[in-house]
């Protein structure tokens, strides 16, 4: 197994009245909340501990996208990986994802990761997302062609770093006369795809079918959803013909370690409750666009909803229970995880050390015990075998036809 | 009596509701879809009133390339030959009014009356529509209804659709926002309405806090022969929340 560490990067200063001032963090949040002084301490600070991650031997670092909103800080992922690929040495780093169908240009997306790529020297990762609904909210992007978008925009970077150039695109929804991307990507044929997915069969088909890696469930999810979107995409592989490798089921989780059980409860608790209260507190109209995902799809997740996933919960035996974080003890964590790789088959794992706002000193703890008594414990679990005879980090994307 | 048909309009499945005899009168519902109401049927008296379901309403996997009313206006074309239609009276509400503008903007020839009813399509300055994907059902009730607390109005825009209107709900819901995202309207729409010489009626619920009254009167002032009434104790549903009313007035308008 490879791990890799998640940034959120959360706002930490909400006021302590937030849940009850505001029906979301997103989209119409009032940005007067955000203060550039702090803010200016809290990137920082981020990236600090995304590169001390590297020093300490993670695989990867990750980052992500998210527009006008308290949950996540980074409108563009690529800044942020641009910043550590000149303060990091080894860890990949991992662009989860941007969001192709945000962007009218996404020339720029291939443009800007092959960028990263040849700067780094060929760690960069590229994962790449629908978007949630939010985002088509805030950039106005008709969210009736969400999936359309996002395939065409996938197709079009694939073939702008595989394919030499200049040749035309004549799309549906994109046209461009000349695609000659400049830099080409340092890896070749290029950068390893991951595709985070919600569950949606469409997603896990299509991810199978293109043997990418898939991240299963990014946002808070009980463990038996996660496990069963897991081995959902496990049978998608097996239906294309192949048996998924392990790197390919990617696994983001809230991680947190300290001295003792206890000890990491009572430490984590209340900065979860403010990831949980605060920033995950939005509308279902903003999550939920009309056509983002597909009628037929929508309606199985409101039937998986109603079966599995807690729309409320109050109590952390709640969390405990249904396994949507892993905390504890170094011992505790290491056996979990272990347990969950065992039964999932899970090969990436990704966690997030930094929920809510949780202050600097812990996470910086939480991170050095994991790296030193938990992930030395990792390494020998579900390890792929060599593809093309050469072991690497990440999967590998093989042509498209 | 209300019959139901699915024809071939332009290659395209279409559910069309009539009821009625005399003048026919073509009736474009709003983003809610196609629904038959007390509104449709006060008016079945003195008219032959025709519902058809607008592009992907009834199923959005067919939109296609249908994304804006220019696209609906070829398919009303379809319309009018396999309706055999002349000159009928255009009725457009919400959406289906944007949709009945930009018709009688580019094909006043083909219509005989026009009427608007809380209609999309226009720019107004400081009188944006407010975002109805962006509320929820609590939020959207008192801007589109007179009477917020009503059980119409709870029926209409409830917390959770009953589970038999679930599927239809989502689909209607997706086809109006390929047509009305965030912007329900074409800032040239305004600038063409000079060419729809044909007599309209703009009616407006007074209380529609969704579109505001100010488009009322910036399409009476935009079209060369058009009068507004506003109806008191209507939001943007008038013809739900009074519907006799909302008939009387459209029949002094027909005449």
């Amino acid at each position: 197994m490879r791990v890799y560490m998640f940034h959120l990067m959360p706002w930490p200063h909400l006021p302590a009245d937030f849940a009850q001032t505001h029906d979301t963090a997103w989209v119409v949040c009032e940005n007067a909340l955000y203060d550039a002084e702090r803010g200016h301490e809290v990137y920082n600070r981020y990236l600090d501990e995304l590169e001390l991650a590297d020093q300490l031997g993670f695989d990867g670092v990750c980052v992500n996208e998210h527009h006008q909103n308290a949950y996540g800080l980074m409108p563009s992922p690529n800044i942020m990986a641009a910043c550590l690929a000149r303060r990091t040495t080894r860890a990949k780093l991992v662009i989860l994802g941007n969001v192709l169908t945000l962007y009218d240009h996404p020339l720029r997306v291939a443009e800007e990761i092959a960028m990263l790529d040849v700067i780094s020297g060929g760690r960069v990762v590229s994962g790449q997302v629908v978007g949630t609904g939010n985002e088509f909210f805030s950039y106005n992007v008709n969210p009736t062609y969400a999936r359309e978008r996002f395939y065409e925009a996938h197709e079009l970077i694939v073939k702008a770093w595989t394919e030499p150039g200049p040749f035309p695109w004549e799309g549906t929804h994109y046209r461009f006369r000349y695609v000659n991307v400049w830099p080409r990507p340092f890896q070749k044929p290029h950068p390893p795809i991951w595709i985070p997915g919600s569950g949606s069969r469409e997603t896990i088909d299509w991810v199978a079918k293109k043997r990418f890696t898939y991240m299963v469930l990014p946002t808070l999810a009980p463990y038996a959803l996660r496990a069963a979107t897991a081995e959902a995409f496990r049978a998608a592989c097996e239906r294309e013909g192949y048996t998924a490798r392990h790197e390919q089921i990617g696994w983001g989780i809230g991680v947190y370690v300290a001295e003792s059980d206890a000890r990491a409860v009572q430490e984590y608790e209340p900065h979860f409750w403010y990831y949980a209260k605060n920033l995950l507190r939005n509308r279902e109209t903003f999550n939920s666009p009309p056509g983002h995902s597909s009628v037929q799809s929508t309606l199985g997740v409101l039937a998986a909803r109603r079966k599995g996933r807690p729309g409320n919960f109050n109590s952390w035996e709640e969390i405990q229970k249904g396994g949507f974080v892993v905390v504890g003890s170094p011992a505790t964590v290491r056996d979990r995880l272990t347990e969950i790789a065992t039964h999932t088959g899970l090969g990436t794992l990704i966690p997030n050390f930094s929920v809510g706002n949780v202050p600097h000193h812990l996470t910086r703890k939480s991170v050095e015990l994991f790296a030193r008594e938990v992930m030395p414990h990792l390494r020998g679990v579900n390890v792929d075998p060599p593809a093309d005879g050469v072991a690497r980090a990440g999967a590998r994307a093989p042509v498209p036809a | 009596m209300m019959t139901e048909s699915v024809q071939n309009v332009g290659g395209r499945a279409t559910r069309i509701v009539r009821s009625g005899r005399g003048r026919p009168l073509l009736w474009l519902h709003d983003t809610t879809g196609n629904r038959w109401t007390q509104g449709h049927e006060a008016l079945v008296r003195r008219h032959e009133v025709i519902a058809p379901s607008l592009p992907g309403f009834d199923d959005s996997t067919t939109l296609g390339q249908i994304d804006r009313t220019e696209d609906v206006g070829f398919w009303l074309l379809d319309l009018w030959d396999a309706l055999g239609l002349e000159r009928p009276v255009l009725l457009g509400c919400g959406l289906g009014g944007w949709i009945a503008a930009d018709f009688a903007a580019r094909y006043p020839e083909r219509l005989g009356r026009l009427v608007l009813v809380d209609a999309y399509g226009l720019q107004v300055d400081g009188a944006l529509a407010a975002d109805e994907f962006a509320l929820t059902p609590p939020m959207l009730r008192p801007l589109v209804f007179a009477e917020p607390e009503a059980s119409l109005a709870r029926e209409w825009v409830p917390d959770a659709q009953p589970p038999e209107r679930v599927e239809s709900a989502l689909h209607a819901r997706v086809a109006a926002a390929r047509l009305a995202w965030q912007f329900p309207y074409c800032p040239k729409l305004r600038g063409r309405l000079a060419r729809a010489k044909v007599p309209a009626l703009i009616l407006w619920g007074a209380q529609d806090r969704l579109v505001p009254t100010a488009h009322a009167h910036a399409y009476a002032a935009s079209l060369p022969d058009a009068r507004v009434v506003v109806l008191p104790g209507a939001g943007h549903y008038p013809w739900l929340e009074t519907p006799d009313r909302f008939a009387e007035e459209v029949e002094r308008f027909l005449g």
